[in-house]
């Protein structure tokens, strides 16, 4: 592992975006479920600041994030719902980098918002069948998707607002 | 590689794609949910098959329910499922995040609830009027 300065002042960002995905993630638990929606269905804030970290550094900045997050998931909720979020977190990191990778303009901020929400939901659906060892969690599919849609352009729209304020934080740690 | 230059993201807020994309996954999710109550070719009783750990449970008519009455799942975190005339739920459950029981009572073919802890899913659906037409809905 690189002990450069640079390096050391990444990791140090990379600490911080996990703290503020960690803090959203948490807010977002204090939130009821509400009667029309599936239970447990979330806005995802914290997928900003994956978006932000893989739009910055690609993978190796969206991968810790996702990551990180999905420990804190682990202690607080137990390890379904950290495989969940893991699922979720690691399909959604891997379409946003290779949307950010090869889109040559193609999609905007709105479109990768809501794929890698999408890829998020996908994720964790696949989880579930998984932990609960049979597909008729298929049913939970529309839902999802439509879902999806209206949480990527909430969070991609908040995005768009607050990335000035998040690349502050390179400045402030002297990152180009 | 970086998606942005210094002031913001290099990337349009919404292009003509994004507009495609959002409308063709609106479309699929509300396909998706009209579609199956037309497709039904089951008239017969409405059937609430519990699923635990990947293996049937138990498979239970609604229909031919006359009173109600309670069953414990064999999971661990334990689950309590109640069944009544017509509908069934997750009564009591202890997972940490309640999210089955919270699901609410099922009713209609294609409803679902599901305690990922315990590994349980109740699934409804109408038996078909064919023999083998078992997962229609």
């Amino acid at each position: 592992m690189k002990t450069t300065p640079s390096a050391a002042r990444r990791v140090a960002l990379t600490g911080l975006l996990s703290a503020e995905a960690i803090a959203l993630s948490a807010l977002e638990m204090m939130i009821p479920p509400l009667p029309f929606l599936p239970p447990g269905a979330k806005p995802g804030f914290s997928n900003m600041v994956t978006m932000f970290a893989a739009a910055e550094y690609g993978l190796t900045g969206a991968l810790p994030v996702a990551v990180i997050k999905s420990l804190f998931t682990l202690v607080t909720r137990g390890p379904s719902a950290f495989l969940m979020s893991l699922c979720g977190g690691l399909l959604s990191a891997a379409v946003m980098c290779l949307c950010f990778r090869f889109n040559r303009g193609a999609l905007g901020l709105m479109g990768i918002s809501v794929l890698s929400a999408a890829a998020h939901n996908l994720g964790q659906l696949g989880a579930a069948c998984l932990l609960t060892g049979t597909a008729a969690l298929y049913t939970y599919l529309p839902a999802l998707l439509l879902f999806a849609v209206a949480t990527g352009l909430v969070t991609g729209l908040i995005l768009s607002a607050v990335f000035p304020a998040l690349e502050r934080q390179k400045r402030f740690l002297k990152l180009p | 590689m970086r998606a942005h230059k210094r002031g913001g993201l290099a990337l349009r807020p919404v292009t003509p794609l994004d507009i495609a994309l959002i409308a063709v996954l609106i479309a699929a999710g509300v396909l998706m949910l009209l579609l199956p109550p037309l497709l039904s070719k089951g008239d017969g009783a409405l059937i609430a098959r519990i699923t635990c750990g990947g293996a049937v449970y138990e498979e239970i008519d609604l229909s031919a329910v006359t009173d109600p009455y309670e069953l414990e799942l064999p999971t661990d975190p334990q689950t309590t499922v109640s069944v009544s005339p017509g509908t069934i739920r997750f009564s009591r459950a202890e997972c940490p995040d309640q999210l089955c029981v919270n699901t609410g009572a099922l009713t209609r073919p294609g409803d679902t609830a599901a305690c990922l802890p315990a590994g349980a899913v109740i699934t409804l659906y109408t038996r078909g009027q064919s023999a083998d037409d078992i997962m229609t809905y």
